[in-house]
């Protein structure tokens, strides 16, 4: 079934496989050119930043070499290769120097002691879905989340962005999962302010 | 049964948002966090943002327009295998 292919890719993925794990050097360099662009692509959003995402791929890959012996067929090889990527990023991101970043608490509504909020909150268009058609306001978007501190960024984009489960994001990055969950809202949080002057309704 | 059900305030209610968005609301909370949307538009407009917003920075960072080619820089894939012949 040719139109089927991930059918077809689980038989090559066991080829590849096993060709790794006899040390095959041609399989070695098939992994990297078949794998790498999509594991680039991580490295980039994680990292922002071209240099350390090549460091991080080439870390992930070293790391996979080393453990292919211990790859369960039972995951898929771009899933087990996903998560070492994600790994490596965090692991460069906790060595990367500084960046300009916001303060949370900032960004957080602010309430009166009965529990109102201090100033009503600015309410988002329904065009704000298409305005990310738009190449600049996506740019500016990805650029407002470089600016959430690191803690924060990183959470949203493992479970926003990569789509990873608040259990992964928890073991990925030795939290609990009641960490994860709150370093997300309050990131949603502080993103929707730094984006309310451009994307609320009195923009 | 509403009288069961206290009301949250605006504090509570936003917080309770971190729970709705991961589909975990607690099955106790579940009453006051639908009656206080129903009386409480400032609310709903955060909430209703705070959706937007996942949905955009989702958008903004994985936008097939803004991707870079998925081809390796060649000397990428040089320096990976020559790390691994330098570690095996
Ligand atoms: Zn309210």
């Amino acid at each position: 079934m040719p139109t089927d292919s991930s059918t077809t890719g689980a038989a090559d993925e066991a080829r590849l496989v096993a060709d790794l794990r006899a040390g095959d050097e041609a399989a070695y360099e098939r992994l990297v050119r078949d794998y790498g662009g999509r594991l680039l692509a991580v490295a980039r959003r994680m990292l922002r930043n071209e240099e350390d995402a090549h460091d991080a791929l080439q870390d992930a890959f070293i790391s996979a070499f080393k453990a292919i012996g211990r790859f369960e067929g039972g995951s898929r090889l771009g899933t087990w290769l996903h998560r070492i990527v994600v790994n490596a990023s965090l692991m460069k991101l906790r060595s990367a120097r500084r960046r300009e970043e916001v303060a949370i608490e900032d960004l957080l509504p602010r309430y009166l002691d009965d529990g109102h909020m201090l100033e009503p909150p600015t309410g988002w268009s329904d065009t704000a879905e298409a305005m990310a058609q738009n190449k600049e306001l996506r740019a500016l978007v990805r650029q407002t989340i470089d600016r959430l501190p690191e803690n924060y960024r990183t959470v949203l984009v493992l479970r926003d962005i990569e789509g990873h489960s608040t259990e992964e994001a928890a073991e990925s990055l030795e939290v609990s999962t009641g960490v994860i969950k709150t370093r997300l809202h309050r990131a949603r949080q502080a993103l929707k302010a730094l984006l309310d002057p451009h994307l609320g309704e009195t923009a | 049964m509403t009288d069961q059900n206290p009301e949250l305030t605006c504090q509570q209610f936003v917080e309770f948002i971190r729970d709705h968005m991961e589909g975990s609301l607690p099955a106790d909370v579940s009453a006051s966090f639908k009656a206080h949307i129903a009386l409480c538009p400032p609310c709903v407009d955060y909430l209703d943002a705070l959706h937007k917003t996942r949905d955009i920075a989702k958008l903004a960072c994985t936008h097939p327009d803004d991707e870079l080619p998925p081809d390796l820089p060649e000397g990428l894939v040089r320096a990976v295998l020559a790390s691994r012949r330098k570690s095996s």
